[in-house]
């Protein structure tokens, strides 16, 4: 990796954040939307997995975006 | 080829995709200013900690061709697909670890080609790089068709719509930032996977009563691991134990995890010899767990297809069960709109991994061991970034034609593992006298590889035009396609070794001047005296080789 480092570098696990809570922000969406309408008609959908795998995305998303943060800071000069 | 379009996408399901698009070609937009010179653009700049290298590592192999491949595969096989996991990866990975990455790492290579002409010479590195090149842009191309073809099945997309976008899509993002873009979107991939797959695995095993309910449920030749490894008629591969161990274990197994330049080109962007060797140690930890994302998957589509009231059918092609539908089919049965774009945009990651993987590679070793060395010897590092972006622009090209090849001749897809012992088998053998016996001559390593690959392509032809009885080379009379590339890989393995042996003994070896730090013996011996033992290799090592042996203990 070159020396010049004008450019503020983003950690991957930042990335990685960033996509777990976006992803994450529309799966549980879809759960809420869900168990606020109607149970989606799928095998096993009676326990709204939208609903509660969203959430561990959303859990997952700000774990990573934390480590994100201090892998970002560990970064600077 | 028709289409039976089983899911049809929301609006939702439409968002999360574009949306998936939108961020890799961000990630690439994003590091094109951090890849400027060849170590940044070929190995990313070698700063990557473990943890970066060892998934991207993982991810680099686990591709949806992969996934829908081996769940499809369960199906067929039973439980013996877990071998391809276990015993088929993780003591690899570690001899990789420990054994061979010092080499590696220590001699600065930019491909394994380029560890050749260290070590031999010059027709030893072109000899694999051509290789090698032409079985990155199949296996790129035959990545970008498989996708085509599961989601213009599976979804009603159309093919070359889908060739097209998915292959512009990863053009522009490892044009932009190399390798260093391949390795960032594969952990982001590798995440996808993992929550966009795992929750299949959670639900069927949840349907059916738990993994020991399904196990007990099932018949021996579909559930055991090793009990019905005696005897090939007892179990869905159609192999022995001995097929097993030295086919998959050894050869296949050693021979691609050690010497696929796509796998190892990860570890080398480690920012250091302790980071490159707990590489491979980390992923094997991932590789371990993924058979109850695979694994189970199948096992659950079995039972489910031979339960009569579940309401699950696979589909057909040509008027045959299509096993790679396991996987899109469970989708559609488990996950509601939302979900099935997250199923989707998982596959799509996957199946565009693989793509960028062998993409990266092919650039890599086109761009230093072909073009560097027969065009353009003085090439600047400035010049060579530049070829190595025009040339991931080719090979996207080629790949897209390698993909309509492929269309045009589906029985290419019984290629595929044809491509893979024609290469890596015999090369493992190379590399394995190469590293650990000084006396191997170039002329021994040249000739005994060019026999190698001869003799995988021989047997190949052979078993399939009966030229010669399967029980002469699988030990059995009705071999399946997999215990025919198992044993395959075996004696191209055993050709290469027997015959580089022979011809270094009567050749001239290099000085062990020009060996140093590419052959045991001749290499200072690695001590990472001031790491605490937690972080020593070793120790990881010996924790995930326990994990391994409990693992197929109580599977067996």
């Amino acid at each position: 990796m070159t020396e010049q480092k004008q450019d503020k570098w983003i950690s991957i696990w930042s990335w990685v954040g960033f996509v777990l809570l976006m992803y994450g922000l529309i799966i549980t969406g879809c759960g809420l939307y869900y168990a606020m309408t109607e149970l989606p008609k799928t095998v096993m959908g009676e326990s709204n997995p939208s609903l509660w795998w969203g959430a561990i995305m959303l859990v997952g998303g700000v774990a990573f975006t934390i480590i994100g943060h201090y892998a970002n800071k560990a970064e600077q000069p | 080829m028709e289409s039976h379009a089983t899911l049809s996408l929301a609006l939702v399901d439409w968002v999360i995709i574009v949306l998936y698009f939108v961020v890799i070609i961000g990630i690439g937009l994003f590091l094109k200013r951090f890849t400027t010179t060849g170590e940044d653009y070929f190995l990313a700049g070698r700063r990557n900690s473990s943890w970066i290298a060892g998934l991207a590592f993982l991810s680099a192999n686990l591709g949806a061709l992969e996934i829908l491949g081996w769940t499809g595969g369960t199906v067929k096989y039973g439980m013996f697909v877990a071998h391809f996991y276990w015993i088929g990866a993780i003591p690899a990975m570690i001899f990789l670890a420990l054994y061979m990455m010092p080499f590696y790492y220590s001699s600065r290579i930019h491909s394994i080609p380029g560890y050749l002409l260290l070590r031999f010479d010059e027709k030893n590195r072109l000899l694999n790089a051509f290789s090698f090149a032409v079985m990155t842009v199949l296996m790129s191309g035959i990545n970008l068709y498989l996708m085509a073809i599961v989601f213009h099945i599976v979804l009603g997309w159309n093919m070359h719509v889908s060739i097209w976008v998915s292959a512009a899509a990863v053009g522009a993002y490892i044009t932009l930032g190399g390798l260093l873009s391949a390795i960032l979107t594969e952990i982001v991939q590798f995440f996808l996977i993992w929550f966009g797959l795992f929750l299949i695995a959670i639900l069927g095993f949840s349907e059916v009563g738990g993994i020991d309910q399904l196990l007990a449920s099932l018949p021996a030749n579909m559930s055991a691991l090793w009990s019905t490894a005696a005897d090939p008629t007892a179990n869905g591969m159609g192999v022995t134990w001995m097929g097993i161990v030295l086919g998959l274990g050894f050869v296949l197994s050693f021979g691609y995890w050690t010497t696929d330049f796509l796998i190892v080109q990860r570890a080398f962007s480690a920012k250091d010899l302790q980071s490159a060797r707990m590489t491979p140690i980390i992923a094997a930890f991932f590789k371990m767990i993924l058979p109850f994302i695979v694994v189970g998957a199948g096992l659950v589509t079995w039972k489910l297809m031979n339960t009569p009231d579940s309401g699950f059918a696979l589909m057909t092609k040509n008027g045959e069960p299509w096993y790679d539908s396991a996987l899109p089919m469970l989708i559609a049965r488990y996950y509601p709109p939302g979900l099935i774009g997250l199923g989707i945009t998982a596959l799509l990651a996957g199946f565009m991994a693989g793509q960028a993987g062998n993409v990266s590679a092919f650039n890599t070793v086109w761009t230093y061991d072909i073009y560097r060395v027969i065009i353009k010897k003085n090439a600047t590092d400035e010049h060579l970034v530049f070829v190595g972006r025009i040339t991931t622009v080719v090979g996207i090209f080629l790949s897209i034609l390698a993909a309509y090849w492929a269309m045009a001749f589906e029985t290419i897809m019984d290629y595929i593992q044809a491509i893979f012992s024609w290469v890596n088998a015999p090369l493992f053998a190379t590399m394995l006298l190469g590293m650990f016996w000084k006396r191997t001559s170039s002329a021994g390593a040249f000739w005994g590889l060019l026999s190698g690959m001869i003799t995988s392509f021989f047997l190949f032809i052979a078993l399939r035009f009966d030229w010669i009885s399967p029980v002469y080379v699988t030990m059995s009379n009705h071999p399946s396609d997999m215990a025919e590339n198992l044993w395959r890989a075996w004696w191209a393995w055993l050709v290469t070794l027997i015959l580089t042996i022979v011809i270094s003994l009567v050749t001239k070896p290099k000085a062990e001047s020009e060996l140093v730090g590419l052959v045991k013996g001749l290499t200072d011996k690695t001590v990472l005296q001031d790491v605490p033992l937690w972080r020593k290799p070793g120790l990881w090592a010996i924790i995930a080789l326990v994990l391994c042996a409990a693992l197929n203990i109580y599977f067996w």
